[in-house]
């Protein structure tokens, strides 16, 4: 039941502002995919398209294989989940549930199976009675949730649908998500603008920047193999220094105010090296001197921050040691944890 | 504790309220059922007219045409103001921007004009409907409308109507089922209290009315009014008590349907 779904230079402007431009994505039958950009980026304008709920300027977005430009909201057969719920306030739990069963003139004895199935999935049997008003946010997210599973959508769209809700809160959905996803395989496209939501609930993640496509790939290769230096500091800022690579036969090199940093092969000239705290470490050995500027205590770790001639950078202390401000300790790089891009 | 002492002042204001505007009232309902002489009023006309309990039929032989006319006119811009204003209303809470804040006075501007301009500018712009009683139905509805417009557009609104529809429409439902399974009953509430609305409007309208009237189109405001100044205090008193009949249950039920509503939605808007 799942679609494959391509999306292929799509563009939306909106007044003559571009909200998404040429964009061409594809979301593989039953995988999840995370849309994720800051506010404004147009990952909303992208998921409304796909929708049916906005026309884009150009483009072509295929539901395996077949062009779905032009055909209604009502007839493409997608799942949505808005931040805010949009629960119909004048139903039960149950009515808004098998809402796009009755639609579809299903028969009572299937519907009532798959509301009791839905309502188990996602822990609503006891709430079935009850309107949108008497149940909590979180309960609410789930109801929306059911409401978009309850057809078999082909595609699943989900906008921000965390967002409203109190950590812990998100937390619990969050799961509720993860499993009933699990569970329904159905081709979803997750929007988020929450880094960590992304890494953790995509196959692939898609980053967006000001209507273009960054970058996609797995979660493994936007936070470890960044292409450019927006995405690299979306999922993880760091120190940006740029540096010159040296090249002598097999092994590269680049010195930097952290001292010596071996290179993977093939770089030489000039390069930008994105350097996160968890590609440093104390090292009282064999570490560059620095000075602790700031502390910012985290109760897992105390992270440092220190000046360096190219910006401040910072450390993560182990929780067991205690390291003041204005103390001076000594940093080592683990150089497979830099990530090394080519110059702007 | 500054909210029971706020609360304190908030029943105050509304016994003052009441006081100020229930007594006339009991007053004059009182004139209508007891014996004037109980009241203070005394007067020599008094003691040949009819006994205080006949007031009403008194009233009811001179003034039941107006009476009729009154409901039915009532009911005509009850029916009008609903078939015109649930479309309306609908079609406002679909527009953002400057067109909906022009349309939006455009439909209130008759509430700030005063009833005699409105009544000359029908006069001139349909003097044909003037015998039929058109012309006063259209000056009913002028001032019903907004009302009926805002009560379903609030009705519609609270719901965040837009995205429950769209939440409709990628849940599969074409525009016919939006409109029956989403917009209609979020409507109803809003097109009761609307309709209660349209009916207390047009049954107690006056300056239109009293200035359109010919003898076969004037309603009972009217008729209330001339029994003030060529009647005894008892007849008028029954033919306001008459008049308030019809009134009151209408504000009544207005009042449950907006507790009725609040009670249905809650705060999940």
């Amino acid at each position: 039941m799942s679609a494959r779904v391509e999306i292929r230079r799509l563009s939306k402007s909106f007044g003559g502002r571009p909200a998404i431009r040429d964009v061409t994505l594809s979301l593989e039958p039953g995988s999840t995919t995370t849309l994720v950009g800051s506010s404004g980026s147009g990952k909303t304008t992208l998921l409304r398209c796909l929708a049916g709920l906005l026309a884009p300027d150009s483009g072509e977005i295929l539901f395996d294989g077949l062009d779905v430009i032009g055909v209604p909201a009502e007839r493409r057969g997608v799942g949505l989940v808005f931040q805010s719920y949009a629960l119909f306030p004048h139903l039960t739990v149950e009515q808004n549930l098998s809402f796009g069963l009755d639609v579809r003139s299903t028969s009572p004895p299937e519907r009532r199976r798959r509301v009791e199935e839905l309502a188990g999935e996602l822990g609503l049997t006891f709430l079935l009675a009850r309107r949108p008003s008497e149940i909590s946010g979180g309960e609410r997210q789930r109801v929306a949730l059911g409401r978009a599973l309850a057809y078999r959508p082909v595609l699943l769209l989900l906008d921000e649908p965390l967002a409203a809700l109190d950590p812990n809160l998100a937390e619990s959905v969050r799961d509720a998500l993860s499993r009933a996803i699990a569970l329904e395989r159905t081709t979803v496209l997750f929007v988020t603008h929450d880094r960590s939501d992304a890494l953790r609930l995509g196959d692939r993640v898609a980053l967006l920047k000001e209507g273009r496509l960054e970058q996609a790939g797995s979660p493994r290769e936007l936070y470890r193999q960044p292409r450019t230096e927006y995405a690299a500091n979306f999922f993880g800022a760091g120190l940006v220094c740029g540096a010159v690579a040296v090249r002598e036969g097999s092994r590269a090199w680049a010195d930097t105010a952290l001292g010596r940093i071996e290179l993977p092969d093939g770089w030489s000239g000039p390069v930008r090296l994105v350097i996160r705290p968890e590609a440093l470490a104390l090292d009282d050995d064999a570490g560059s001197p620095v000075v602790v500027r700031r502390v910012s205590y985290e109760g897992d770790r105390s992270r440092l921050f220190f000046e360096t001639p190219s910006g401040e950078a910072a450390v993560d202390c182990p929780p067991g040691r205690d390291v003041p401000r204005g103390a001076r300790v000594r940093v080592g790089v683990d150089p497979s944890l830099v990530i090394v891009l080519p110059p702007e | 504790m500054p909210e029971r002492r706020s609360d304190l002042a908030a029943a105050a204001l509304l016994a003052l309220l009441l006081a100020v505007v229930v007594s006339p009232l009991a007053v004059v309902v009182a004139g209508a059922v007891v014996d004037p002489a109980l009241l203070g009023l005394v007067s020599e006309s008094w003691t040949a007219g009819p006994r205080p309990n006949s007031w009403f039929s008194y009233v009811l032989s001179l003034y039941g045409r107006q009476l009729g006319r009154s409901a039915l006119l009532a009911s005509v811009v009850v029916g009008l103001s609903v078939v015109i204003g649930f479309p309306a209303a609908y079609g406002l809470a679909g527009l953002r921007g400057r067109l909906a804040t022009s349309l939006r006075i455009a439909l209130d501007a008759p509430l700030a004009i005063p009833g005699l301009a409105v009544a000359i500018g029908l006069l001139l712009a349909y003097p044909g409907g003037r015998a039929s009683g058109a012309t006063l139905a259209a000056g009913h509805l002028l001032y019903a409308l907004p009302f009926v417009v805002r009560a379903v557009g609030n009705a519609l609104s609270r719901g965040g109507l837009l995205e429950l529809e769209e939440a409709a429409a990628a849940a599969g439902a074409d525009r016919w089922q939006r409109l029956r399974r989403i917009v209609f009953p979020l409507a109803r509430p809003g097109v009761v209290a609307g309709a209660l609305m349209a009916f207390t409007i047009s049954w107690g309208e006056f300056n239109v009315s009293f200035l359109l009237a010919t003898p076969t189109t004037q309603t009972f405001p009217s008729a209330l009014y001339l029994t003030y100044t060529t009647n005894s205090f008892p007849v008028a008193a029954a033919a306001t008590t008459l008049f308030l009949a019809a009134v009151v249950p209408a504000l009544w039920l207005l009042q449950r349907v907006a507790a009725g509503e609040a009670a249905r939605f809650g705060e999940a808007a």
